[in-house]
């Protein structure tokens, strides 16, 4: 590719890709019209392998969600007048 | 890196050459054009995923702060800054990497019990805070002397057809012209007069309110955390992402797209407490923000009146727009149908249908009578608090998933040093909101 002194008409001339041009340039493709890429894909990869400090993140997810799940079956338990303060 | 997805199934595409200017494949002579067309082709999903996040419960969170403590609660939008970008620089990078949506990453990463897990909760949080929104449109519009029986049903229609016209690209310009909108807030906070030195300091140094560390204060701080990293954000952006159908070369682009996105947010989020502290300054006791706009109004004119309550209509139409759309791609994702919104409607009815249902479901429980909208706003405070620590800690394990992603898209050990950080106080401030509401009698009653 050919590199261009950047002159004021030169960086504001835009050619669609159609357009003959006696000099090559850069190519800009909007995501959306652009060929698909190979991703990174988990499907033959199987269970992910968890480091000691990711099994440990898990376990406090789980401890969390359960002192949530104790602390609204509390509320409703009193809402409803089971237990009096 | 494993065998590439079949991205065809989900965007069949625009012919190259076609389109318009910002769409067009060009042949440009340098460099820096090839930067700035790009970021130009990129920006979009970044900067809607934050100011979306300006919806309807954050105009109310925003502008109660600064009606309840003036303009002492701004150095915690500066220092929200930087943990916004973070955990939504982590999405963009999986979701470029990946080509596909968070929910169906949780499910293949993690199992079925959590993906059933995160989905679910995504889903019943999505709802109640869309109740949320169309409460605020109903609101906004009441002030206005317009009836719900109107309005409600109005807003559900034009967001239907917003999203359901086959192109992505008319949806991304649409939301960016709404998200654009907001700067009237600026103008709104600039009006009430404050000094630009008054509000630098304001922002930068940390302050307590007169009366000092309150548990009405803690709480509104958390309530502000709350509302400027949302569960839904996650979701949203990395779906959008692979919507989109972002590039490798594209990541450098999305983050300043991400980053543009939550400088914007942050400030326009300043420009409502801004508004909020007119009533601080005065000593006007704060409702909501109708009664913000109705006690201001006969003071600053009609206009301003009328641009409070337009933009809160704004606000929940964006928080609409962005959390059906999050939750259309989560449940489209797990499904294996058909997802994008390049697609016409039966090219892919499943995701037009959630993202409708969604839509139209939480516009119906607004128009109930006597529906019980306070007790919906408290279940999303403690819904979103169960679910973003959870999907935080989900988001930066699988961004250190060396074997998915390689060495180009993992943490780097800084970005853990510091996103771990940031998972423990969202665990933290979560647990605290979550007992406050659920444990009431734990904590001093709110002041009178």
């Amino acid at each position: 590719m050919t590199y261009h002194t950047e002159t004021l008409d030169h960086l504001l001339d835009l050619e669609p890709l159609h357009a003959p041009r006696a000099n090559p340039g850069y190519t800009v493709i909007h995501p959306l019209h652009d060929a698909p890429e190979a991703k990174c894909s988990a499907d033959r990869l199987g269970p992910m392998k968890l480091t000691p400090g990711c099994r440990l993140a898990l376990v406090a997810v789980r401890f969390y969600l359960v002192a949530i799940m104790v602390m609204g079956a509390y509320r409703v338990v009193t809402l409803m007048g089971t237990i009096k303060h | 890196m494993a065998n590439p997805i079949d991205a065809s199934k989900n965007a069949p595409g625009i012919q190259p050459g076609s389109g318009d200017f910002l769409s067009r494949t060009r042949v440009v002579k340098s460099p820096w054009m090839v930067r700035v067309l790009t970021f130009l082709m990129v920006f979009g999903p970044g900067l809607i995923v934050m100011e979306a996040d300006n919806d309807a419960g954050a105009v109310s969170t925003y502008t109660q702060a600064g009606a309840q403590y003036g303009l002492k609660l701004l150095w915690l939008l500066i220092i929200l800054l930087p943990v916004t970008y973070f955990c939504q620089e982590m999405v963009v990078r999986l979701g470029i990497a990946t080509g596909e949506g968070h929910a169906a990453m949780i499910y293949q990463r993690f199992g079925k019990w959590w993906g059933r897990f995160s989905l679910f909760d995504l889903q019943l949080v999505n709802f109640f805070t869309l109740v949320t929104e169309f409460a605020g449109i109903s609101l906004a519009f009441a002030a206005m002397g317009v009836s719900p029986w109107i309005s409600v049903p109005a807003a559900c229609a034009g967001l239907v057809t917003m999203v359901t016209t086959g192109s992505y690209l008319r949806w991304e310009r649409i939301t960016i012209l709404l998200c654009l909108l907001d700067t009237a807030w600026l103008v709104l906070g600039w009006k009430g007069g404050f000094g630009a030195a008054q509000v630098a300091r304001n922002g930068l140094v940390p302050s307590m309110p007169d009366g000092g560390l309150t548990f009405d204060y803690i709480f509104l701080v958390i309530a502000t955390v709350g509302t400027t990293i949302a569960p839904w954000q996650l979701f949203f952006q990395q779906s959008c992402v692979a919507d989109k159908k972002l590039r490798f070369k594209d990541l450098d682009a999305s983050r300043w797209d991400t980053f543009i996105g939550a400088v914007f947010t942050i400030v326009v989020a300043g420009g409502m407490m801004l508004v909020g502290a007119i009533l601080f300054r005065n000593k006007v006791a704060y409702t909501d923000p109708a009664q913000l706009a109705t006690v201001l109004g006969p003071h600053y004119g009609r206009f301003f009146k009328s641009a409070i309550l337009m933009l809160m209509v704004n606000a929940s139409i964006l928080g609409t727009t962005a959390v059906s759309l999050s939750s259309a791609w989560a449940w489209a994702e797990v499904k294996g149908w058909d997802h994008s919104l390049q697609l016409k409607f039966k090219q892919a009815p499943g995701f037009y249908l959630t993202y409708i249902g969604a839509t139209m479901a939480a516009a119906g429980v607004v128009l109930i009578p006597r529906a019980p909208l306070q007790v919906i706003i408290v279940g999303v405070q403690v819904l979103a608090g169960v679910m973003l620590p959870s999907a935080l800690v989900f988001l930066q394990i699988m961004l250190n998933d060396k074997e998915l992603l390689g060495d180009p898209f993992v943490n780097r050990p800084w970005n853990n040093r510091v996103n771990w950080t940031i998972i423990a106080l969202m665990f933290a401030l979560s647990a605290v909101l979550a007992a406050q509401v659920l444990l009431p009698g734990l904590f001093p009653a709110p002041a009178a």
